[in-house]
């Protein structure tokens, strides 16, 4: 029987799990702890992404302002990355990201991150192509919460 | 989870593709993937970065470390051979391997 603390883990850590040892050892010098407190912000709307974090502990709210008020666009947990912005050069975050417990992140600088992918293509495709699938989920979820939130309310039975 | 001093390998397991240990650091244990290093088992030094172990540690070099650490006072004794559970704080306490 395997313990759940290390099923857990294996999820946390899948976007770097998933990876072949050859490239896992060019991406690991690379990365650093981040811990969060609560309430903590991240990053900040619109600042430049400085970071890609993994998030392999506590819940992140990605948010939106508007209107003066913080909106939250979607709760990000173990397993989920977020600031993928710091890929793209010059790029700058779209939400702001605020730690709701303790948070935990391995966090790649932007540019390193950025200039071991151009040195070493196959290992920079992985890396996207694991990075694509945990946004394709991102936008799923985004898509059936809006689902959700439009969908008509179901008709009282008659009496 | 990074940790300057190297950790004890006490239990592994495969889930899915991966190797896993648990891994003692002085008085907390942590799971640790072990894919970087497939020569390491139960009983073996690695040294860790953000939650994979990158290097074995020859055992000699290990407690080394860890005497260093007891005489900057960060642990009480240097002795790493955890065989009975109640040597650790209940924190860090586990269930015996299954």
């Amino acid at each position: 029987m395997i313990p759940e603390e290390f099923v857990e883990m294996t999820r946390a850590y899948r976007l770097l799990s998933e990876l072949d040892p050859s490239q896992l050892r060019k991406l690991l010098p690379l990365a650093q702890d981040k811990q969060f407190g609560v309430g903590q912000t991240i990053f900040k709307e619109g600042d430049k992404s400085s970071f890609l974090h993994l998030i392999v502990a506590g819940e992140v709210a990605l948010e939106m302002v508007a209107g003066g008020q913080n909106v939250r666009v979607q709760t990000l947990h173990p397993g989920d990355a977020m600031g993928w912005s710091a890929l793209n050069a010059d790029c700058h975050t779209h939400f702001q990201a605020r730690a709701l417990t303790p948070v935990s992140t391995v966090a790649f600088p932007s540019e390193r991150i950025r200039e071991a992918c151009d040195r070493d293509p196959a290992m920079g495709y992985a890396l996207m192509k694991r990075l694509l699938e945990l946004v394709t989920e991102r936008l799923d979820a985004t898509r059936m919460q809006v689902v959700n939130t439009h969908r008509e309310p179901e008709a009282a039975p008659r009496r | 989870m990074s940790f300057t001093m190297p950790g004890k390998i006490l239990e592994e397991y495969t889930v899915r593709n991966n190797r896993l240990g648990l891994v003692q650091f002085g008085d907390t244990r942590r799971p640790i993937f072990l894919d970087l290093v497939p020569k390491a088992h139960i009983g073996d030094y690695v040294r860790v970065h953000v939650g994979f172990a990158t290097e074995c540690v020859p055992e000699e070099e290990a407690k080394r470390a860890y005497e260093q650490l007891v005489k900057e006072g960060h642990f009480k004794t240097a002795e790493l051979d955890l065989e009975a559970d109640e040597a650790l704080p209940d924190a860090t306490r586990r269930l015996k391997p299954r």
